[in-house]
């Protein structure tokens, strides 16, 4: 990667990790319709058919109100949604409109004739999925041509695993992923197996440090850095690199197999306006579907494609956060689309970055505490400003905390109240900027506060106020640095609980599992069992 | 929602406990001489008000003067957050919507918003005179505090005030010269009100020439203390657009000491949305009144009872005082009792109506000029 992708600045610091993985698609949305001064809630739905709770949101002026499920509203035609979901029969409506698709067939037989008589001209590569159930195609690849299809095919009939397969041509092909909403395509992005770009001076190690700090800022539930280990290692040794090594500038040097997960790309530019319009006009065919992703495959030199899928429901993190290229404003073109009457009015614009708390929709309305929240406005006023006071004190923390409170309140500030350990406190406020000035000097008549401090604060600041004691941490990481949206912070002494039991239950299970084994070990099976263990020993041996 | 209009050009930006419509009217007459101006309209001045205005505000426009009511807490904040004037102006503070406060410090906090919202570099001008104006905190403000007033004290001094052919001739040193200046209205404390116009004139760099040619032009509203001079040498001082306990007192001075008719008639009034203050504030007048030279106080309304009593109190001669219920029979005594070579004066809240006395009055005797 060039280790510089341009990302949404009114989301650096105001996405808490509470909202990290699925949840940033309803976060983001939210976020861009609560920063223009639309009214947001989130209510706890419940779906019959699937037996269980769901987040949605409504979102809403004094006119009218929308209902979002994910990033999708109410208002996106289900069947087309439900036709798009089902890829075989949406490539056979594409093709009957003459559109370019992913040839495939689904095959049930291991018949060699009639396996070529149906796939014979695809092109190879061809991907075969199991269709054992919709949701839960498992794919293999082949890179060979009918007769390794009928062989797999075969063997999986004669194991009984599969009575239906799909198949689909130009397995290894690049898939490129075009967001569209109300007839635009707002962003395409492809995905590249993670590489660094050197630079001549820096070594892969340096470089991959900059590429994972910029991995650990992707709102992700999972671990996105690359580590430096053995597999990293033969990855570079394939390619005569080692963690030492200095590439030359501009030489892609790979980080990860080509089997492993990719990274997203941004590549809208690429695409031709009129290219674009295609893409638009395929998705004519599924009425009412106002907002989906197209997949496609794509020949830059010839411009040739063809659709493999249109995602109804499609995520958005990839377009927000691409790890080359340019963020693309999927959530400012939903909104601008439901609510046009407030493009370009971004109560934020003039306002120190306010977020707000998702830790509350995650925990208290998906378990069922709760069944609906209204968030508060946006704060929108001239003169606020953001800042960061520091203050050592060895006060008793409850009065310390009353008072800081009943100060928030009074002067109508946002922020947080954090302890950084005993006897060392951080204050994030928002507020007037004459407020905050009378505060930090009222602060210093305090003869129980020492050492106080007051710097610009650029973060994002959660609206409201909220304590943060970061003594509780369940970890023994560092308190991560202020500004950005502290999920870890957050965590409420509810939640800690409900972490700790958790971990309590594991390490029971792990001694029951170890006594399980203690007991086999005493058994008489196992005691009869053990000259095989022996010759197989040797055997390895 | 909408948001807030930041402008690059002049946006002036007038609240105080009265004086608002008079400062705003003066400031705009000033800068029309050298600049295309949006002022809002007559005394339209709340919130809701604001909005529609700010709607109207085009790129032509050089300047803006708009009055801005802030006599509700947070008031302040919602105007300034439709528009955020670079000048602030807080003309006084006193008990007017005083109803909407627990104490004269509430008051304070609602006028000092202006401070706290307006653009923080930009300039604010106060009265140095007004005794509560003193009340406002200063210190955390981070732009330029200019003060107007007659006190020694003021950046923008009033001095040689005169009562001079239906207006008020004053000096004030612009530049370090000694200016005379002329104000077609009445009253010195329309004279600090004029004098907030002239300093925001001379600060965006209008001449003395040009602010005299300005002041000219000024027209006050019906109602606030304008002059009808009419047959018979009778001399109608028509205040009754609204009140509160210091403009009444004002009023009441220009009348004692500005008209010279040999005989002087107060036609006083109920002053509304005092709230806590009413009684404070009717009373504070009627003590103000043995000062005052007048033939006769008529008194209208429930809360003018406190003037009464207290005018009685202290020492002012009860066969002057007269108190009606009966709005037509207060007409009736009224024009038995505006004879020739006398000066009235109507002052009272505009719920009091008085207008239908000064519509009587009118239809009663020819204006002469």
């Amino acid at each position: 990667m060039n280790n510089n992708p341009k990302w949404l600045s009114e989301l650096e610091g105001t996405v808490p990790e509470a909202a990290y993985g699925i949840s940033i698609n309803a976060y983001t949305l939210a976020f861009e319709a609560w920063r223009r001064g639309l009214s947001v809630s989130f209510e706890n739905g419940y779906s019959k058919s699937r037996g269980r709770h769901f987040i949605r949101y409504v979102i809403s002026n004094r006119q009218k109100s929308v209902k979002f499920t994910h990033n999708r509203s109410d208002q996106v035609s289900q069947k087309s949604v439900k036709n798009a979901s089902n890829k075989h029969k949406i490539r056979k409506i594409l093709d009957g409109k003459n559109v370019p698709v992913v040839r495939n067939e689904i095959v049930k037989t291991a018949d060699l004739k009639e396996i070529k008589s149906k796939i014979d001209e695809f092109k190879y590569p061809v991907r075969i999925s199991k269709l054992t159930s919709p949701a839960k195609n498992i794919a293999t690849k082949t890179a060979g041509g009918p007769k390794e299809v009928a062989e797999y095919i075969g063997k999986e009939l004669n194991d009984n695993k599969s009575q239906k397969f799909l198949i689909e041509e130009s397995a290894d092909s690049k898939h490129y992923y075009a967001y569209i909403v109300d007839g635009k395509v707002i962003g395409v992005y492809t995905k590249e197996t993670p590489y660094i770009t050197g630079d001549g001076t820096k070594s892969i190690n340096e470089l991959l440090i900059d590429s994972n700090n910029i991995r650990k800022k992707i709102p992700s539930i999972t671990n996105l850095e690359i580590s430096v280990d053995q597999k990293l290692k033969n990855v570079l040794k394939k390619q005569n690199y080692n963690v030492d090594s200095v590439p030359e500038p501009g030489k892609k040097v790979t980080i990860k197999s080509e089997a492993g997960s990719k990274d997203p790309v941004e590549v809208t530019d690429i695409f031709s306006d009129a290219m674009k319009n295609k893409l638009v006009k395929i998705t004519d065919f599924l009425p009412g579907l106002i907002q989906c992703e197209v997949e496609f495959l794509y020949d830059e030199n010839t411009e040739d494609y063809s659709i493999f899928t249109i995602n109804g429901r499609p995520g958005i993190r990839n377009y927000l956060y691409p790890m080359q290229g340019e963020a693309r404003p999927v959530p400012k073109a939903i909104i601008d689309y439901y609510f046009p009457e407030t493009k370009g009015e971004y109560l934020s614009d003039t306002t120190p970055k306010y977020y707000f708390d998702y830790e509350v929709v995650n925990d208290d309305l998906r378990n069922n505490r709760l069944s609906k929240i209204v968030l508060p406005e946006h704060r929108y006023e001239p003169n606020l400003v953001s800042k960061s006071i520091s203050f050592q004190s060895d006060y008793n923390i409850s009065k310390l905390k009353k008072i800081i409170r009943d100060h928030f309140i009074r002067l109508k500030f946002d922020g947080e109240f954090n302890v950084m350990n005993n006897s060392r406190f951080e204050l994030i406020i928002v507020g007037n900027y004459q407020d905050a000035y009378y505060f930090y000097d009222h602060l210093n008549t305090k003869k129980y506060l020492k050492n106080i401090t007051m710097t610009d604060h650029d973060g994002g600041v959660n609206v409201g106020y909220k304590f943060n004691d970061l003594r509780t941490d369940i970890s023994d990481t560092p308190p991560k640095p202020s500004g950005a949206a502290k999920a870890v912070k957050n965590k409420s002494s509810r939640q800690i609980q409900a972490y700790k039991k958790k971990v309590r239950q594991r390490d029971d299970r792990i001694k029951a599992l170890e006594r399980e084994i203690e007991d086999l070990k005493k058994s008489q099976s196992w005691k009869i069992t053990a000259p095989v263990r022996k010759i197989k020993s040797k055997l390895r041996k | 929602m909408s948001t807030t209009l930041y402008l690059d050009v002049p946006t002036i930006g007038i609240t105080g406990s009265f004086g608002k419509t008079t400062t705003k009217e003066i400031t705009a007459a000033l800068l029309s001489v050298k600049y295309d101006i949006f002022k809002s309209k007559r005394n339209y001045n709340t919130v809701r008000s604001t909005r529609r205005h700010v709607k109207k505000i085009t790129d032509e426009h050089e300047a803006v003067v708009m009055e801005m009511t802030m006599g509700n807490k947070e008031t302040g904040k919602n105007q300034c957050t439709l528009i955020q004037p670079n000048i602030g102006v807080i003309t006084s503070v006193g008990h007017a919507h005083f109803e909407n406060f627990t104490s004269i410090h509430e008051t304070v906090l609602s006028k000092s918003e202006m401070m706290k919202y307006m653009k923080p570099d930009g300039t604010l001008y106060l009265n140095d005179d007004d005794e509560y104006s003193q009340l406002i905190n200063t210190k955390y403000f981070t732009g330029n505090i200019i003060k107007c007033g007659i006190t020694e004290s003021a950046d923008y001094r009033a001095t040689d005030i005169k009562f001079n052919n239906g207006g008020m001739e004053f000096h004030v040193k612009l530049n370090g010269v000694d200016e005379y200046m002329f104000l077609p209205i009445l009253g010195e404390h329309n004279v600090v009100n004029a004098l907030f116009g002239i300093a925001i004139a001379d600060k965006l760099g209008l001449t003395p020439n040009e602010i005299r040619q300005g002041l000219s032009t000024v027209k006050v509203q019906r109602g606030r203390l304008t002059l009808d001079e009419l047959e018979g040498k009778r001399s109608l001082l028509d205040d009754s657009g609204n009140a509160n306990p210091a403009a009444m007192i004002a009023g009441l001075k220009v009348l004692n000491t500005y008209l010279d008719s040999p005989k002087k008639i107060a036609l006083l009034g109920d002053m509304a949305e005092l709230g806590s203050y009413t009684r404070e504030g009717h009373e504070k007048v009627g003590k103000a009144l043995i000062d005052l030279d007048l033939d006769k106080v008529y008194l209208y309304g429930e809360s003018s009872r406190y003037i009464m009593q207290k005018a009685k109190d202290t020492g002012f001669d009860e066969d002057r005082l007269f108190h009606y219920t009966d709005m037509d029979a207060l007409i009736e005594e009224l024009i038995t009792n505006f004879e020739e070579n006398t000066a009235l004066m109507l002052k009272a809240s505009k719920s009091t109506n008085f207008k239908k006395v000064v519509k009587r009055l009118l239809a009663e005797y020819e204006r002469v000029k």
